[in-house]
């Protein structure tokens, strides 16, 4: 291969253009998500007694404060990545990304607890089951994601910030269509 | 790379703070006591807030489009799946 084009190719590469494996891994998340959101869909109108009887039980209020814990942490990741962010900025934007994620999951654990003596209750169906299976897939994706946005933010490069803030808002974008669909519909 | 638009921090703030009113509405709407119209509100607000975050935060905004309308699209095939779900229990009830 000649000298330039390989010149060129690196600078592609450096500039991050070529995304088409990172958009894989978001679809794969989406596509997970997306069946298992149907699946809970289709079983509260099979079990529809049931699933109202179980929502009661949630809390709410503990989940609309999350989605404004993920929504500035996604805002804080997005900061990171902008053009304009000097490199000490965008460790700090980062570092404040995954402490929110953690607050996040502590958040989440603290709902669970007060949720968890409802699972295997015949009373609420399968709602319980499913719930604990959505919100718990998400919540580990949530705490992987904090955890490499901590490693991003010390072993930093703007490639691999611009790879786990698109990551991370893909978890947003998830919780955003889940939150109405599990505590809303 | 499909960076956020290098000019515009204060963008990015403008969307973080568009995405938390929303959410305040969001939760509003969720207490009509028309349970249908409610979930059409909860779920366009739903849409709203993962278009600003495709377009703002992912950086979607101009520099890839068809990903733009694809993440949306998926938000709307659940979305309609909800609306679909609420109107089977609707006439279930009478």
């Amino acid at each position: 291969m000649e000298a330039a084009t390989l010149v060129t190719h690196a600078a592609e590469e450096a500039d991050g253009s070529d995304d088409f494996l990172l958009w894989i891994l978001v679809w794969s998340e989406l596509a997970a998500f997306g069946l298992l959101l149907g699946a809970f869909l289709v079983a509260g109108a099979m079990q529809i007694d049931q699933f109202a009887a179980a929502r009661v039980h949630l809390n709410t209020s503990l989940a609309a404060i999350n989605t404004g814990v993920l929504l500035t942490s996604g805002w804080q990741a997005a900061l990171a990545t902008s053009a304009n962010a000097s490199r000490d900025r965008a460790r700090w934007a980062l570092i404040r990304a995954a402490l929110l994620g953690f607050l996040f999951a502590a958040i989440k654990i603290a709902e669970y607890s007060g949720e968890i003596g409802f699972a295997g209750d015949d009373a609420y169906g399968v709602f319980f089951e499913l719930y604990f299976l959505l919100t718990g897939f998400h919540l580990m994706h949530v705490v992987f994601g904090a955890f490499v946005l901590l490693v991003v933010s010390v072993r930093f490069a703007p490639a691999n910030t611009h790879l786990i803030a698109t990551l991370w808002h893909t978890f947003d974008l998830i919780w955003i269509v889940m939150f109405p669909i599990v505590y809303l519909v | 790379m499909s960076s956020v638009d290098p000019s515009n921090p204060r963008r990015l703030t403008f969307a973080w703070l568009a995405l938390l009113a929303l959410s305040g509405a969001s939760a509003f709407a969720a207490q009509l006591s028309w349970p249908v119209i409610g979930l059409v509100f909860v779920l366009g607000l739903a849409f709203l807030k993962v278009r600003l975050v495709a377009r703002d935060f992912m950086g979607l905004r101009g520099s890839n489009p068809t990903m733009l309308r694809a993440l949306l699209c998926w938000c709307l095939v659940l979305a309609l799946g909800a609306l679909a779900r609420t109107l089977v229990v609707s006439v279930a009830a009478g």
